[in-house]
């Protein structure tokens, strides 16, 4: 007799993939897509106000030219310079005997914690005349590599160690290994963090403004705050947008090959680990100079400037009010992204139509607007549109739910999509109705994962500088403005303890959550910002 | 409950020329069940044959393409009619339970029940009813895979439906467990005098548990007939073969004898239609062929051995080839010469089927 215990191979679900999705749902997820492409809308529009042939005229200058030579200058050298520290920390971890290995995996993360222009400002405050490519440069790679780093590490992780064994056993020595083959392998993995680093090298405002180095994103800012050139502004704005879409576009791709590259389930064993012998010392050197350069120096700068004066001198009030503040303005932007993310997730992750697929990536827009860019552009929204608002709360919060609501619907649609669909069958089997049920079962399943999006949303927020530095309501002071403002007139003590707060309730919290949710969305093959 | 509340002539499921495709490939061929009050049917097809398909359709997840699903005389699939799941009174009880995870016992009990006291009393009945109302309290992953299962019946059982219907409900769950769980379950759906549908690959699970055994093979409903009768005289070779090993033999038909190479054999239905000629199919089970030192003579080949029994692989002086299944003590040895009759009556079809 036939006693195979299989489930039954019928295709249970497939009814969803196509069809319009209810109203409850349609809805809001067609508002929150407009809404997120207000910005870019209104950035083109005024970028065209006095015509096509002004915009050429403008933008065929030869100072336009020298400012994407700068910037990709800049991106093309951090990009190279976060490959080599990045896998070279990978493989270090994941591949070799260095003792301490399990404390250096997290450490080598941790620059993630440290905001672009925190650490810009350590440096220009040890010696001024590092300011400039190298300064930029410097900071850009130590604090983006661990996006190389992490992607590899697991990369790494998945490689079986079998492979190893057999190519030893086939002669091959382990340096030919680690290049040849294991690093090979995660080939896929390097080129997607890669991307994501020029991008972010192009998009950063914080470590070229500190280091007044002339890239996109400071001229765009200076053109804009001096206000005699606002068309300028908006059109550098497109251009810098228009190299974000086609590197956000092939990091996408990138990762897609990642997923397909990966074989198999789980990992099987963990491998031998490579004995380093006397290539130690060199390793050991790295390691040093890199945590020594991208943690420990600018953590040490912030304390020691604090100790300087003694703490004389520090209003306790003004850092109190400015935390209360950054709260108070997190909060209300962490609720209502996750408010407006909701019904976005759960139409992404419940129905695969044409319709709800080009929703979700409007939603997405985002991704391909720098901050400054994203904060210019609600300022024209905000003047065009919402006078009322602007340079108010609503404003600023709106402003933050575009600029956030990429990782929010990433964790929604991953948590709704672990929720097995069946469960919803049940629920109106026993009399609930379709958005009933995803009130009942969908959602409070999902909880855990929606908690955790809008917590890093929450914490992603206290430590975002340009656009709350557009945008902030009159009179209002976050941590990140205030250190921003002592910055700018080089009052190192003065902002030390804005940038120590800011340090130990944004930046640490976030880069500890994004670690995990990277992680763990990685193993769901869920997307993660 | 629900067996008095329906007079016998309507039944509480009737299925009418059901079909499903997806893509181009087609799952339901035009399927007709009926399943009257108070019955335990089993719905018994091999793995992919669209028995899933056929129970959602019935719940409402999945649109037929034709035909009709009428609930107690009430349409509710096909013909125009499309009455969403949660309004269908049909519960469900999903392979491996698919419990909510985010409630306890009581509160996934109770999930289909208006909020109240009466409710509370109905949430303690339903579980006093599967054996678990000690554990109220519980999260559904601090339940065994057969503990779920129960709380899954309670979960669909609470609200009264008309039908409940059960997709492969034991097939999660390990050899050992799942006969314990099984009976159970049946024990609880009859206590509650549910009318249920389960689906299951499983031939002995279908014939040991269900009043009735519907066999869907090649998208249509090949038979549906109490399990003896469905054991003793399958409506075509197709059938007999799928539920359970089979000798099929080429017989000829003399009046109420059917000759053929085991010698003469009683039809349990003598067949309709058949030639001039008298050729019939025949089909005997491994365990009908018995030692006789008087019957057909035979060789002795190849011998599986299962403990309780074995199957010994005989060469009818004919030539034809057979399978026997007998207890270990009457066992030949590979090359002995042994003497072979068939006991009982068996199923005999006209016409010459492919024999295998």
């Amino acid at each position: 007799m036939t006693t195979v215990v299989a489930a039954d191979t019928d295709a249970p679900g497939r009814r969803r993939r196509t069809g319009l999705p209810p109203w409850q749902l349609l809805g809001p997820t067609v508002v929150v897509a407009l809404v997120s492409l207000a910005p870019v809308w209104y950035l083109i529009d005024r970028a065209l106000d006095r015509g096509w042939g002004a915009a050429v005229d403008e933008l065929a200058q030869r100072r336009t030219l020298d400012l994407v030579v700068r910037s990709t200058a800049l991106a093309g050298f951090v990009t190279v310079a976060t490959v080599v520290v990045g896998t070279a920390a990978a493989w270090i971890v994941a591949r070799s005997d260095l003792p301490g290995r399990r404390v250096l995996r997290v450490a080598f993360a941790m620059p993630l914690a440290v905001p672009s222009y925190l650490a810009a400002f350590a440096w220009v405050a040890w010696n001024p005349s590092i300011a400039g490519f190298w300064g930029a440069a410097l900071v850009l790679v130590a604090t983006t590599y661990p996006y190389v780093y992490l992607p590899v590490v697991a990369a790494l992780g998945r490689i079986d160690p079998a492979q190893e064994e057999i190519a030893r056993s086939l002669g091959w020595g382990e340096g030919r290994i680690a290049l040849g083959l294991t690093l090979r392998q995660a080939r896929p993995s390097v080129l997607a963090g890669a991307l994501l680093v020029a991008q972010y090298a192009y998009m950063d405002f914080g470590a070229v403004a500190t280091m007044r180095y002339e890239a996109f994103t400071w001229v765009v800012y200076g053109a804009y705050r001096a206000g005699f050139n606002p068309t300028r502004a908006a059109l550098l704005s497109v251009v810098l947008v228009a190299v974000s879409v086609v590197l956000v576009t092939a990091e996408g791709a990138a990762r897609g090959r990642v997923d397909a590259a990966r074989v198999g389930g789980g990992v099987a064993r963990r491998g031998r680990p490579v004995h380093l012998g006397r290539a130690g010392v060199p390793a050991a050197v790295f390691v040093t100079v890199v945590l020594g350069a991208a943690l420990v120096f600018p953590v040490f700068s912030v304390v020691s400037w604090s100790l300087w004066r003694g703490g004389a001198g520090v209003s306790f009030g003004e850092v109190f009010s400015a935390l209360w503040a950054t709260v108070g303005v997190a909060a209300v932007a962490a609720v209502v992204t996750a408010v407006a993310a909701l019904p976005v997730g759960l139409l992404a992750a419940r129905f695969r139509s044409g319709l709800a697929r080009r929703l979700e990536q409007a939603t997405y827009v985002a991704h391909t607007l720098p901050g400054i860019v994203l904060g210019i552009s609600m300022v024209y929204v905000g003047v065009r549109l919402l006078r009322p608002v602007y340079q108010e709360l609503p404003l600023l919060a709106l402003a933050y739910v575009v600029a956030f609501l990429p990782l929010l619907v990433g964790s929604v649609r991953a948590a709704v999509e672990a929720v097995p669909e069946r469960l919803e069958d049940i629920a109106r089997s026993l009399g609930t109705s379709r958005s009933g049920a995803w009130w009942r079962v969908t959602i409070p399943a999902a909880r855990s994962g929606i908690a955790a999006g809008t917590a890093l949303v929450f914490l992603a927020t206290m430590k975002e500088l340009p656009i709350t530095l557009l945008l902030r309501p009159t009179g209002t002071e976050t941590l990140a403005t205030r250190l921003w403002g002592h910055t700018t007139v080089s009052d190192y003590a003065a902002a030390a303890p804005f940038a120590l707060t800011l340090l130990v309730v944004a930046a640490v919290p976030t880069a500890l959550l994004s670690g995990l949710l990277l992680v763990r969305g990685r193993e769901d093959g869920g997307h993660v910002g | 409950m629900s067996a008095e509340a329906t007079p016998d002539a309507v039944p509480v499921l009737e299925v009418r020329g059901l079909r499903k495709s997806f893509g181009s490939r087609c799952v339901l061929d035009g399927v007709d069940l009926v399943v009257p009050a108070g019955s335990i049917t089993a719905v018994l097809g091999p793995s992919g044959c669209g028995k899933t398909t056929l129970l959602r359709i019935v719940a409402g997840f999945e649109q037929p393409d034709a035909g009709t699903v009428a609930v107690r005389g009430v349409q509710v699939a096909g013909g125009g009619a499309d009455v969403p799941p949660e309004r269908r009174r049909v519960g469900v009880v999903p392979q491996e339970g698919a419990l909510f995870p985010h409630l306890d016992v009581r509160r996934n009990v109770g999930f289909g029940l208006p909020r109240g006291a009466a409710s509370t009393e109905r949430v303690r009945e339903c579980l006093e009813l599967v054996g678990l109302a000690d554990r109220a309290d519980a999260r559904p992953d601090q339940l065994s895979g057969g503990q779920q299962q129960r709380v899954a019946l309670a979960r669909a059982l609470a609200p009264n439906p008309s039908l409940v219907v059960l997709d492969e409900p034991f097939s999660a769950l390990d050899t050992a467990l799942r006969s314990k769980v099984r009976d159970e379950v049946v024990g609880a759906l009859r206590a509650a005098g549910a009318t249920a549908v389960f689906v299951t690959h499983d031939q002995e699970e279908a014939l040991s548990t269900a009043d009735r055994v519907a066999v869907l093979l090649g998208g249509r409903v090949a038979q549906c007939a109490p399990p003896l009768e469905l054991y003793r005289a399958p409506s075509s070779v197709e059938v007999a073969r799928f539920l359970g090993e089979a000798v099929v033999l080429p017989g000829a038909l003399d009046r109420d004898v059917v000759r053929c190479a085991l010698g003469p054999v009683v039809p349990a239905v003598v067949p309709t239609g058949v030639g001039v000629d008298g050729a019939v199919t025949v089909v005997v089970r491994p365990e009908q062929i018995v030692p006789a030192s008087d019957g057909v003579g035979a060789t002795a080949g190849a011998i599986t051995y299962f403990g309780h029994d074995g199957l010994v692989r005989l060469r009818l002086d004919d030539g034809t080839d057979v399978e026997a299944r007998w207890a270990p003590p009457l066992l030949p040895r590979p090359g002995d010469r042994v003497g072979v009759r068939v006991v009982g009556e068996v199923a005999v079809y006209a016409g010459v089927a492919t024999l295998r």
